[in-house]
């Protein structure tokens, strides 16, 4: 028993005294900022796009920061979760936590079903990270259709055949379905819902589902796998990583943009100097050369968007969601 | 020709950095997996910054390592104390917790690191092997069998409520419903959440089984004497090295275990939170006179423990091979790959196999490794069984809280954890099956998706959809029989059971 009780206590006081010594390795002068570690906010769990690109960006900042950078996982209510605690952070109190936010993901606001108070508004965005296009795939392949023309048309002549997997009500990838379906001109598809990148690369192998909706950084590697056939990208320009695959508008002729955009935000109401030496480091992090070849590798599109320009491009976003109203198309 | 290049990687992993590798992944996913709120993929997460220096074979080795150890590491506090530390350790926590309970700690950690060390391996030689054969039946996988696999899961709710079916049907069904809150992914409707943000993201299945089996745990043995401890024993045994003589014992469990983890492990989604409820049904099923399931049976144990680490390999083999992770821990671990460089894929298995091979070799490595590391670790933490009610009780409320916090940063979720703590609590002194809840809340999920997308793909006629489906079938044919072979099991215990009190 008193071995045991001994054993506990030394136990207990080694992972004390690491833990200290990490944090006073960590710490600075107390009157720098950052002087402490700071805390970056995925709202999401570990294992997706974001907490990945976060997991490789976080050992670049603290380099230019000169203080840890720790990845904090808040997962649920779509992102909700997280993002209500950044609408709430105290500018003095939490002026070393920043945070992910994700779009269109967080414009699910505007749903009026979902009795969300908050807004644009409520947040202090910092800059943007990266914005990665949406995209349509079919299978390699596939005798029907190998273009985004030949594929609307066969959706147009076999109503009710077609099938897209497009992830959760209201994402990006249902999103760009919805608008493609309110916008040409009998183009109707059946869409499965609740279905995470890996699960509709699933169906569409296994022949549940005939097309897919994601983004450019998932699926160039299965691109380039030979299994997948990319008809068009939802941008205003080719993807770099698809020389060959159209835009949405140059195959179809209908402006069909959408994507997932990554945006860090701060507490509102940080000081102002905090708030630009914030951006500075983490848009210097952005363009540090080791850290967007790695990203390149991974197929993300990095995009350091501040001030004016990311309030016009986050506003006329939510404008053309507020449009859409993708809660109100029927199924 | 293949195979002769297969050993040739072999060689590989004996280095130094590869060795360490294997070792640091198993003691951190040893511990971490035994802490009820840390979970497999968070420390699989943690490890990505450590190994951004390291070669690729090497940080993925790691990587794996942890995975296959963290798994594993839930079974302690499962066995140990009734805390389950991961998902895919709550059916042991059973079988387990009464084997320690009456005294046979020391034989349950033998019996459960054995299936699952000898699972892992098996799994990592299949992984090695048949990868890319096997990688094709993830996709005979959609929204129909997913719907299916949960039916043939909550049919073992049936076999897991010891005492009254109804009772165990009203937990499961409790567990369906409560498993419907939170945004609805067809419409974006938030479903029951009485405009909490705490519901929105439904109830998580972290909180739920820490709430269930730990907080409740704790409460219990607050409630009881606190002199005295759980396992009865003032010293524990040393004899902590499985015997091959003991294990042929109970040869045909740990097989139905080992099967069932493959055979689950290679859908992606599934995994060993299933995997270890159909293989638990499974042994009471074959149940003989004389076996002691739901008091401490050891086949059930070898069973549960031989099916949550069998799927460990398999469950990476449509990760590796199609790019499709089959769970968070496997789409991590795709992420700390792509971080290296590396996509996966078969243009992978082309262009480096001295990589992907050397993972999969590191990945058996690993398990030899955690035979040796878990065995001691699990002895030393035997030690808990010895601290008196008083102690532990409060001990294990705390690190339940601490757990939940620590595992989903989300405050929410200790107040759901302790909800679930407290029903839970009830749950077993009225004779309720917690093991219920959890079945239909992990099921649910998986079940409404499915259904709900079966019935879009099949133009609302599911039906004749899935007659046209041969796998499908073959789940459907694995439900009647089960569910025919259940009720004239019960009809028989009940007749016998009548014919008893005439006989008096």
């Amino acid at each position: 028993m008193n071995r045991f009780r001994f054993r506990a206590t030394a136990i207990a006081l080694a992972i004390g005294l690491g833990a200290s010594l990490a944090f006073a390795a960590g710490s600075a002068s107390a009157q720098k900022y950052p002087n402490k570690p700071i805390k970056l906010v995925v709202p999401w769990k570990p294992g997706g796009g974001t907490d990945r690109s976060m997991r490789l960006f976080a050992p670049y900042l603290s380099k230019i920061l000169g203080v840890p950078v720790n990845i904090l996982n808040i997962s649920g209510g779509g992102g909700w979760v997280a993002w209500a605690q950044m609408t709430k952070w105290d500018p003095v109190k939490d002026d070393h936590t920043i945070g992910i936010v994700n779009f269109p993901h967080m414009l699910s606001y505007l749903n009026p079903k979902m009795k969300n108070k908050n807004n644009l508004k409520s947040f202090n965005f910092l800059t943007g990270h990266s914005l990665d296009p949406c995209i349509w795939g079919v299978r390699e392949g596939d005798p029907r259709f190998s273009t985004l023309t030949q594929f609307i048309k066969y959706v147009v002549d076999h109503p009710g055949e077609i099938t897209i997997s497009v992830g959760g009500f209201g994402s990006d990838d249902h999103q760009a379905v919805a608008f493609a379906e309110k916008f040409i001109p009998g183009f109707k598809v059946k869409k499965t819902f609740g279905n995470n990148d890996a699960k509709k690369l699933q169906e569409l192998y296994g022949k549940t589902v005939d097309a897919v909706g994601g983004n450019v950084s998932y699926f160039v590697p299965h691109m380039l796998e030979g299994k997948l056939r990319t008809l068009a990208v939802l941008d205003h320009e080719r993807s770099t990583y698809l020389p060959n695959t159209p835009t949405f508008n140059e195959a179809s002729g209908v402006k069909n943009f959408n994507f997932a955009a990554r945006i860090f935000a701060a507490a509102p109401g940080l000081a102002p100097v905090k708030k630009k030496l914030l951006i500075a480091a983490i848009q210097k992090a952005i363009d540090s050369p080791d850290y967007s070849v790695r990203e390149i590798k991974n197929h993300n599109t990095l995009a350091k968007l501040d001030g004016e320009k990311l309030d016009t491009f986050l506003n006329g976003l939510a404008a053309t969601v507020g449009k859409v109203k993708f809660w109100d198309l029927p199924k | 020709m293949f195979i002769e290049e297969t050993f040739s990687y072999l060689g590989n992993i004996i280095t130094i950095e590869n060795f360490l590798a294997m070792l640091l992944g198993v003691t951190i996913g040893l511990v971490i997996g035994a802490i009820p709120g840390l979970s497999p993929p968070m420390a699989i997460a943690l490890l990505i910054p450590i190994s951004f220096e390291f070669n690729p074979a090497t940080a993925l080795i790691l990587m794996v390592s942890c995975y296959a150890a963290g798994i594993y590491g839930g079974s302690f506090s499962a066995i140990l104390l009734r805390t389950p530390g991961t998902s895919a350790s709550a059916a042991s926590a059973i079988e387990g917790y009464e084997l320690t309970r009456t005294g046979q700690a020391v034989m349950a950690i033998k019996v459960s690191t054995f299936a699952s060390v000898v699972g892992g391996i098996i799994s990592g030689f299949v992984l090695l092997f048949l990868s890319r054969s096997l990688a094709q039946v993830a996709l005979w996988f959609g929204p129909a069998e997913y719907f299916l696999i949960a039916m043939l899961g909550l049919t073992a709710i049936a076999s897991v409520s010891f005492g009254s079916v109804t009772k165990g049907l009203i937990s499961g069904l409790f567990g369906l419903c409560i498993s419907t809150v939170g945004v609805d992914q067809f419409s974006s409707f938030p479903r029951f959440t009485f405009d909490w943000i705490g519901l929105q993201a439904g109830i998580g299945i972290l909180p739920a089984i820490i709430g269930l089996f730990a907080f409740a745990q704790g409460l219990e043995l607050c409630a009881g004497q606190a002199h005295g401890n759980i396992s009865g024993l003032k010293t524990l045994s040393w004899n902590i090295w499985p015997r091959l003589s003991e294990m042929w014992q109970i040869k045909w469990s740990l097989m139905r275990g080992w099967i069932c983890g493959l055979v689950v492990g290679i859908i992606p989604a599934a995994g060993g939170s299933i995997a270890q409820w159909i293989a638990y049904a499974w042994e009471i099923r074959r149940a003989k006179p004389g076996d002691n399931f739901g008091k401490g049976e050891v086949k059930g144990l070898a069973a549960t423990e031989g099916s949550n680490n069998g799927v460990t390999g398999t469950s990476l083999i449509p990760m590796f091979v199609l790019g499709i992770p089959g769970g968070i821990s496997a789409a991590v671990i795709l992420g700390a790959l792509s971080i290296h460089g590396l996509q996966p894929g078969l243009r992978l298995f082309k262009n480096n196999p001295e990589v992907i091979y050397t993972i999969m070799w590191g990945f058996i490595g690993a398990n030899v490794i955690m035979a040796f590391v878990a065995i001691i670790m699990a002895r030393t933490f035997a030690y808990l069984t010895l601290v008196p009610r008083g102690v532990l009780g409060p001990l294990i409320i705390l690190f339940s809280i601490v757990g939940v916090y620590a595992g989903s940063n989300n405050v929410y979720d200790i107040w759901i954890m302790i909800a679930f703590g407290v029903l839970g609590y009830f749950m077993e002194k009225y004779n309720f099956s917690t093991a219920g809840v959890l079945l239909g809340l992990v099921l649910g999920p998986i079940a409404e998706e499915g259904l709900r997308n079966l019935l879009i793909i099949s133009d609302a006629a599911p039906v004749s959809f899935i007659m046209g489906r041969p796998v499908s079938l073959v789940i459907v044919f694995c439900i009647v029989v089960i569910l025919s072979f259940t009720f004239t099991r019960k009809r028989k215990e009940k007749a016998q059971t009548e014919g008893k009190s005439v006989d008096d």
